[in-house]
């Protein structure tokens, strides 16, 4: 339906005078086509394209160009990145604020990753942190929380949080739709779930002291999808401990539906339903592992489980939005 | 009678526009709320995150439930036409239960029915291929597919369904036409002139409420298949391919005419999106024309990977720097102001997907030859540099 056809639809039944429909069809003639979120992707695509290409360069090419000059212009386009960012930063405030320019928030955003190419770099020359390997993640990762938090930036505090992540042992990959991880090893695991946890916790302190209140669901999101994907890997992985891990993630997915109903953020009751469905299936599974069932048991199975977590979700939904939409 | 209530939808979507226009302060709230009295809601509310589950758990309801059945079946006769009959049979029940379910709880694209509406037709389909004592080939599987899933999408106004059977079309199309001799050479031109009938009749239909989104979506699908089947990267490759050739591809004949398509076909866009302001041939002008040039690299580029990479980074940037300084104020019909009509949900994440995936290619060391993130053309075209 074109705003003209709901233009005529709101005249005929009287609910728009006449003057003003004419007036908002003229505006929707006339009024310019915003290319707003389409710069800001090519920005972000170009910041990552060049970012790439350095990376690549340095390590290709290193002989020939030799180290002064590429950690020279790297280090020099990195700081100019963020002597940018910092001129025009935010005012210091627990609030949610932004940059005074518009390219304060890309600015910051190269500055971060040149920094990691650069530090990977440096590791790799000249061996920086020697087998301290977890510092040379853990440094920029706790550098750039700090940041996202100083410049008030969700994407550079996804960088901090990927960073951490990777520290703990899971690397992240959308455009390769690639989740790594090394989660047959049990350290690994306890790993990913404490830093689940530090950031459940970093969460909930920061959402009731209001400390940037707008970094609560992005944390909770990525540190309850950790946690819970750590622990569901301890149900696949750890024949004898089964049970102990299953026990935890039930711990943890009931503490995310009763999260999300107070909050009424379907996400985390999402989160909780199908980790807590795939979870339980396996277990099941599992124990009936040898008893030779019969086919019809594990279909029969898979379509009540489903039905079930459909309705359960339906109904809680409604529970929950009664008193808000009505 | 369609699954969904015309008349609702176009309710809904008159609300959504007057919506729009109260956050953008040109409607009072007083005469957003008559109008919304006017038009009550009709359809159930939910939330994006529930319909994701309850999309997933409805198809894994159905498919293990279909599994159900077969097993239960399976006792009777053995045989691949009866599998058949049962996957009919249950596509036909599953239809029956989506039209209960929807008229019942007046839902409209709240999850459970997009799982439905995807399942029936792709049951009705497959057991129609399985009624076959041998599978048939890809182009008659196609054939089979496309009334179902027209008949369809006039039923419910499906988007996915829309994908499934823009794919049959141009598949089966792509794979008929292999089978003679005269269809190899003339395949671009079958596919460019296709396109431009889609994207004619597509622009030529009725624009009712019902069939937005799936007729915007064939506009889109039919331009980017234009300008791929017009670009001189994949005409060459997919010739080599065809021609199961090793190593570089063989020169094509009219390769002078491709290279133009190459380049005219992005730039006709490019025309048409500043000329009529339309954000869909403004982003596939772009991306046609970063393809365009991406396709030149290929065949004459001397630059190295990495080099070209940051060249283009560079140029990217600077373009968007000084589109965003020189449309400060709007500027030619275009403006830089937020006002919040994302076309895609992908363009507005741009910015989440480039910092993750920025970060694991910066944490990359070169333990291996492969790096990652180095793939960047779009457009649907050549995007190997």
């Amino acid at each position: 339906m074109s705003p003209f056809d709901v233009l005529t639809a709101l005249k005929q039944k009287g609910l728009m005078p006449p003057e003003q429909a004419d007036a908002l069809a003229d505006y929707e003639r006339t009024k310019p086509l915003s290319l707003h979120y389409e710069l800001r992707a090519m920005l972000s695509v170009g910041i990552l394209l060049l970012t790439g290409g350095l990376g690549l360069l340095i390590y290709e090419h290193y002989e020939e160009i030799g180290d002064v000059a590429i950690l020279g212009s790297i280090t020099a386009l990195c700081v100019a990145s963020f002597v940018f960012a910092w001129r025009f930063r935010p005012a210091l405030s627990a609030a949610k604020v932004s940059s005074r320019s518009v390219f304060g928030d890309y600015a910051l955003l190269l500055g971060c990753l040149l920094f990691l190419s650069l530090e990977g770099y440096a590791q790799y020359r000249f061996n920086l942190f020697g087998t301290r390997y977890g510092l040379a993640t853990f440094l920029p990762a706790v550098l750039f929380v700090a940041l996202a938090y100083r410049f008030d930036h969700q994407g550079v505090l996804t960088i901090g949080l990927t960073a951490l992540a990777s520290w703990v042992g899971v690397t992240v990959r959308p455009l390769e739709l690639r989740l790594r991880t090394n989660f047959f090893d049990e350290p690994t695991v306890w790993a990913a779930v404490g830093l689940g946890l530090v950031l459940i916790a970093m969460a909930a302190v920061g959402h009731r002291q209001r400390v940037k209140a707008h970094f609560t669901h992005t944390l909770l999101a990525f540190g309850g999808n950790l946690l819970l994907i750590a622990l569901l890997a301890g149900v696949f992985n750890f024949e004898g401990k089964r049970l102990l891990y299953g026990l935890l993630l039930l711990v943890a997915c009931v503490g995310f539906d009763q999260y999300a109903r107070r909050d009424r953020s379907f996400l985390f009751m999402l989160m909780g339903v199908v980790y807590g469905d795939i979870g339980l299936t396996y277990l099941l599974g599992d124990a009936v592992d040898g008893m030779a069932l019969p086919p019809e048991v594990y279909m029969l199975y898979f379509t009540l489980a489903s039905v079930g977590a459909a309705l359960y979700l339906i109904t809680n939904y409604r529970k929950l939005s009664r008193d808000e939409t009505l | 009678m369609k699954l969904y209530n015309e008349t609702h939808i176009e309710e809904r979507d008159l609300l959504r526009q007057v919506e729009q226009w109260q956050t953008q302060g040109l409607v009072t709230a007083e005469q957003l709320t008559a109008i919304r009295a006017a038009y009550p809601r009709r359809f159930k509310l939910t939330n994006p995150f529930i319909e994701i589950g309850l999309f997933l758990f409805t198809i894994i309801a159905a498919m293990s439930a279909y599994g159900l059945v077969t097993v239960l079946f399976s006792g009777l006769n053995n045989g691949q036409s009866s599998l058949g009959v049962v996957a009919i049979l249950f596509g036909i029940g599953l239809f029956f239960l989506t039209k209960t379910i929807v008229g019942d709880s007046n839902l409209c694209r709240n999850g459970v029915d997009n799982a439905l509406v995807l399942l029936v037709p792709l049951f009705l389909i497959g057991g129609l291929i399985l009624l076959f004592p041998i599978t048939p080939p890809f182009w008659v599987c196609c054939l089979i597919a496309l009334p179902i899933l027209l008949a369809m999408i006039w039923y419910t106004g499906d988007t996915i369904l829309t994908y499934f059977a823009l794919f049959a079309l141009y598949g089966g199309l792509f794979h008929r036409l292999l089978d003679y001799g005269w269809g190899k050479p003339l395949l671009p031109f079958i596919f460019m002139a296709v396109s431009v009938g889609l994207y004619a009749l597509a622009s030529r239909l009725p624009n009712s409420a019902y069939y937005a989104d799936v007729l915007s979506q064939v506009r889109w699908t039919s331009l980017v298949v234009l300008a791929a089947a017009g670009n001189y990267f994949v005409v060459r490759e997919l010739n080599g391919l065809l021609l199961d050739h090793r190593g570089a591809t063989p020169e094509i004949p009219l390769r002078g005419l491709f290279w133009a398509t190459t380049f005219g076909i992005p730039s006709v866009y490019a025309l048409l999106g500043f000329r009529r302001k339309s954000r869909m041939f403004v982003i596939l002008a772009v991306l046609g024309l970063a393809a365009a040039v991406a396709t030149v690299r290929h065949y004459y580029g001397t630059w190295p990977l990495s080099v070209a990479l940051a060249v283009d980074g560079t140029v990217l940037i600077g373009l968007a720097v000084l589109a965003i300084r020189l449309l400060r104020a709007p500027r030619y019909g275009f403006s830089d102001d937020d006002d919040g009509e994302a076309p895609l949900l992908v363009v507005r994440h741009a910015g989440t997907l480039t910092t993750l995936q920025g970060t694991a290619n910066a944490q990359q060391q070169p333990t291996g030859p492969r790096f990652g993130g180095g793939d960047f053309g779009g457009g649907g075209a050549g995007d190997a540099y």
